[in-house]
């Protein structure tokens, strides 16, 4: 199946399926059912829509879209929405596997804060630091000035670690 | 585990790497890729093969009730052991039958209850059954399925209508070549006299073609047959005929929802004749 002579579904799999999942998977983590489920859910949403990826986007950013896309779902769909604090995250986490890593596990505290941040703020955030998108490109894509991404970006931010910094409290904070 | 409070620099470096803390195992790249692999085969099969199949057999069908009508053109080309005046005489009513604009036939088949529009300037038809829709131009085909509320739709493969009907026009013709009756021969027409509805008609008993026993009563006055009843290994056919002045303008009026999804459109005239 090609994409307009470009690349096949099985290329796009191929290359972005990793990078797709770990995604997934830290946003839902420590739920790795719930990882394969929507990253499964992922790649068929985008069979379904794959004559819509257009060339001014790059397979990876429409991917990663779709997938914060499942992931706002899947915490909507789950009221309970998982532990909330980075203590719970922490306990969850050693619950579901003892060899949970130092960095798995800060990557879980993240994910909570990822996750109480309002989902603006963490959209800017993933778009700078996740797909390496410069100011000028988040701002075309929002139809905003680039003061104004900067600015938000500032906020963003500020707000992210205010959160760290209220979850971790406690824990030995440096500043 | 000890924690600080990150600067600007380091919110992304937390995030990118928490982005890429939890790689998928071996086992979950390969259960979604396989759910992956099986969901293109099946809509690749569903593409190349499903649609033709069915309408590929629903055409069978249809082919089936009305080769009854061709059967007396096809035995009076055919066959040396046969009635000349039985089957002259049918071929006129055949022929007179087959002016008219459209010609539209309802019965059952196989105990399947059935509705059948043929339609000659410009040829199109119809075939109207519980389970499904369908119809074809010489262009176009299209299947629509109530379960689903989809029509798909495809481009008649090149070859699949017969020349004979893109020059001709003639649907008998053209149900002869694709029914491939236009092979046999040794059948035996019988014609006799009888009332039906009050109306005196005229029945014609074929014998021996494929074994099908077939039954076809004409209006005498009109000169167009207005009931066909054929029998072929158990199976049987009975369609009654009538010749509207007009019939479904499109897959719409032949009862597909306005609202039915379109899985693959081409353009095909007979989707909207009308528009």
């Amino acid at each position: 199946m090609q994409t307009s002579g470009r690349l096949s579904f099985e290329e796009i799999f191929d290359h972005h399926f990793q990078n797709i999942y770990a995604y997934v998977a830290w946003r839902v983590a420590p739920d790795e059912e719930a990882a394969r489920d929507l990253t499964q859910e992922v790649f068929l949403a985008a069979l379904n829509g794959l004559s819509r990826l257009r060339g001014e986007a790059s397979p990876l950013t429409w991917l990663r879209s779709i997938a914060r896309n499942k992931v706002a779902d899947h915490f909507r769909d789950n009221a309970r929405g998982g532990p909330e604090s980075i203590d719970e995250a922490e306990d969850v986490a050693s619950m579901v596997s003892p060899d949970v890593s130092d960095s798995q596990l800060r990557a879980l505290v993240i994910s909570r804060v990822m996750k109480r941040l309002a989902s603006h703020y963490s959209e800017l955030l993933e778009d700078k630091y996740i797909e390496g998108l410069s100011v000028r490109e988040m701002a075309r894509r929002r139809g905003l000035s680039e003061k104004a991404v900067e600015s938000a970006l500032s906020r963003a931010r500020a707000a992210f670690r205010e959160i760290y910094k209220t979850a971790t409290a406690g824990k030995e904070c440096e500043a | 585990m000890t924690v600080s409070l990150p600067d600007d620099k380091g919110i992304g470096v937390m995030i990118r790497e928490a982005a890429q803390a939890f790689p998928p195992s071996r086992s979950a790249e390969e259960d979604i890729r396989h759910v992956l692999t099986a969901e293109l085969e099946r809509r690749s099969a569903a593409k190349r093969l499903r649609p033709k199949r069915r309408i590929a057999i629903a055409w069978a069908a249809a082919g089936t009730a009305a080769v009854c009508l061709i059967a007396a053109l096809s035995l009076l080309l055919l066959s040396s052991s046969t009635t000349e005046p039985a089957y002259a005489e049918l071929l006129r009513v055949v022929e007179n039958s087959q002016t008219a604009e459209w010609t539209h036939m309802h019965g059952s088949f196989d105990g399947t209850a059935l509705e059948l529009w043929y339609g000659l300037q410009p040829f199109r038809a119809f075939m109207i059954t519980e389970d499904y829709i369908q119809g074809r131009d010489l262009t176009h085909k299209f299947m629509y399925e109530p379960e689903t509320r989809t029509v798909t739709i495809l481009e008649v493969d090149e070859g699949e209508t017969p020349d004979l009907l893109r020059s001709s026009g003639s649907l008998y013709e053209y149900l002869l070549a694709e029914t491939g009756v236009s092979e046999e021969a040794g059948a035996k027409v019988t014609r006799s006299e009888s009332v039906l509805e009050g109306r005196p008609c005229l029945v014609f008993s074929i014998t021996g073609l494929r074994g099908r026993r077939t039954r076809i009563v004409v209006d005498d006055e009109a000169q167009r047959v207005v009931t066909i009843e054929e029998e072929l290994e158990g199976r049987r056919a009975v369609l009654t005929a009538d010749y509207p002045g007009a019939g479904p303008a499109d897959m719409y009026e032949a009862g597909v929802p306005r609202d039915a999804r379109i899985v693959r459109v081409d353009g095909p005239e007979i989707l909207q004749r009308t528009e």
